[in-house]
């Protein structure tokens, strides 16, 4: 089963009746959550307008997953059509290797120029 | 008669300013360094100094934070305005 990490942020009165709501339908579909995260509720960068509604603060979680690909387009659609969810997304667990990062290596413009001369 | 053998005083090859640090789309104040205060336009890779890879990796994680929500577009997160200068901008 691959891992995602579903991330979607709503309002804040509620959150918890929203969040109950949400992790429920994904537990239906025959997800496992491992991991749900809360990234504080902030005032987002630019107003954003939903559902007939101008919001200015939100608060962010990320919940992390593990299933099947089919979720995706059911949750998509579920999360959709509630209110209290602004925006919603699906991501690929970012897998993390960055220790093999060798450093710049010079380019020798040299080369290419010479060999386009033909 | 010269002995062949690889240049001794070989300097290791420079590394970025990202090279071993992981982007996140979630760290917007890394993410901020890389973005014009003014206009909120994303820095060339001849302005930030970055290799391929990370001058890649930083493109989409700002793309994705404009779009998810966590940085804003149009300009720079004014909290982060203080922050030390990474790229060789002139303003």
């Amino acid at each position: 089963f691959p891992t995602f990490s579903f991330f979607f942020f709503l309002l804040k009165p509620e959150t918890a009746a929203v969040l109950k709501r949400t992790v429920e339908a994904l537990m239906e579909r025959g997800a496992v959550v491992r991991n749900l995260e809360n990234l504080g509720e902030r005032s987002l960068p630019y107003k954003i307008s939903k559902h007939k509604e101008r919001h200015r603060r939100g608060g962010y979680f990320l919940i992390d997953l593990e299933g099947p690909p089919s979720i995706v387009s059911t949750m998509m659609d579920h999360l959709g059509r509630d209110i209290d969810v602004i925006r919603r997304t699906f991501i690929k667990h970012p897998v993390s290797k960055t220790e093999e990062c060798s450093g710049i290596i010079p380019v020798n413009y040299e080369d290419t120029l010479i060999a386009k001369k033909k | 008669q010269p002995i062949q053998m690889e240049n001794p005083y070989k300097e290791p090859p420079k590394k970025c300013v990202l090279c071993g640090i992981n982007v996140d789309y979630k760290n917007v104040q890394l993410l901020s360094q890389f973005v014009s205060p003014h206009t909120g336009c994303i820095y060339g890779r001849h302005i930030t100094g970055l290799c391929n890879k990370k001058q890649k990796e930083v493109t989409k994680a700002i793309k994705r934070a404009h779009v998810l929500g966590f940085m804003p577009v149009m300009f720079k997160n004014p909290s982060f305005l203080t922050d030390p200068k990474i790229c060789n901008v002139k303003y």
